[in-house]
């Protein structure tokens, strides 16, 4: 289950939920499927100036909040995780928006409740009128 | 009071039953608490210790009560003043139980796998033969936080977590390696504990045995720069651990 403890309202897109970092990352992640630390850092240095550690800090936040997955793997150099998405884009943007109006609809009960029924009504009613 | 009327109260005073009682009931504690996740090394070391602790403090509560009550000394008549006596050895034994198991829980808690056929062990079998020592095994933890230690029970290993593969480059981590060869090494020629050890004493986290641990520390560093030829790449391994925690805060 994705973990989400803040949002930033004043963000947009994943930026909202994560770091620039964390959303660069998955970013790196859903394009390649797995890699490892330094794989994602080569990639990421090409763009920005980061630090081989913030990846790693960045990943291991991810994994914390159920966003990747990790393996260890044994190979000639000695012993890597290696990330992978737990989900995929969409999948994860559904489970953050769960998330967020799980917690908000926990936090303000009828008011939340009450708010979603009069905006989705306005929707389907702006969609007939094909607005 | 003759000795024989001594011993028969040594035997049948509760208040020694309830303090073991509580010193149990307190590893048991410390025993639930460990297995909670999301607790740092650190806790999880200082609840070890209060484990085992709270396992030896009966034994040496026990033992003392019977030795003052076999010497007919005052000492077993007060619960107090015999806890008081019992703390030192109970401390002692525990401290010297937890340099054995504390190593053991890290590796055998499901969350370490040994390396073998790698460089890694490659060069830790070229260089234990310099050194003159075993070759240690070489075990990876499972934790994506950089760190590396080196221990001797029945036979040396370095422990190394993945988290530090993951972040240093090969010269980095051999650096690393040497480092804790030393340690290795210098545990053979003279029976004392490694510094890296000493971080998990409850006198590292006490912070009060600095000194000892600044000198093992310097000779490793110093066997790392004579192999090497140089210590950058010892202190590029030590930026970066400490540019780990600094960003993870």
């Amino acid at each position: 289950m994705v973990m989400i403890e803040k949002i930033r309202l004043h963000k947009k897109g994943y930026e909202s939920v994560l770091s620039p970092q964390e959303s660069a990352i998955l970013g790196v992640l859903w394009n390649s499927r797995e890699a490892r630390v330094r794989d994602i850092y080569r990639i990421l240095r090409k763009r920005n100036k980061i630090a081989l550690t913030s990846v790693a800090v960045c990943l291991d936040r991810l994994y914390k909040k159920g966003m990747v997955m990790r393996q260890a793997e044994t190979g000639p150099g000695g012993v890597h995780y290696i990330y992978s998405p737990l989900k995929s884009k969409a999948d994860l943007d559904r489970s953050i928006v769960e998330n967020i109006v799980d917690k908000i609809i926990y936090n303000f009960g009828e008011s939340a409740v009450s708010y979603f029924n009069e905006r989705f009504s306005k929707s389907r009613r702006a969609k007939r009128r094909g607005i | 009071m003759p000795i024989d009327a001594c011993f028969v109260e040594v035997v049948i005073d509760n208040s020694k039953f309830i303090l073991a009682g509580v010193s149990v009931a307190l590893a048991v504690a410390a025993f639930t608490f460990l297995k909670m996740r999301r607790l740092s090394s650190k806790a999880k070391i200082g609840l070890i210790y209060a484990h085992l602790f709270g396992l030896f403090f009966p034994i040496s509560l026990f033992t003392t009560n019977a030795a003052c009550g076999f010497l007919c000394l005052p000492c077993f008549e007060s619960p107090l003043g015999l806890a008081v006596l019992a703390v030192p050895s109970a401390l002692l034994f525990s401290t010297v139980a937890g340099f054995v198991v504390i190593p053991l829980y890290f590796l055998y808690s499901g969350r370490s796998v040994e390396v073998k056929g790698t460089a890694i062990t490659s060069f830790i079998s070229r260089h234990s033969k310099t050194l003159g020592i075993r070759p240690p095994r070489v075990y990876a933890v499972k934790n994506p936080r950089p760190f590396a230690f080196s221990f001797r029970s029945f036979r040396s290993a370095i422990v190394i977590s993945i988290g530090m593969m993951d972040i240093l480059r090969r010269k980095e981590l051999e650096a690393v390696i040497l480092h804790e060869l030393a340690h290795v090494k210098s545990r053979a020629s003279v029976l004392k504990l490694s510094a890296s050890l000493m971080r998990f004493s409850p006198f590292w986290i006490l912070k009060s045995f600095h000194r000892e641990l600044d000198i093992e520390e310097a000779a490793a560093d110093k066997y790392v720069q004579i192999v090497q030829g140089t210590y950058k790449y010892l202190k590029g391994a030590k930026i970066k651990v400490n540019e780990y925690y600094g960003n993870e805060r």
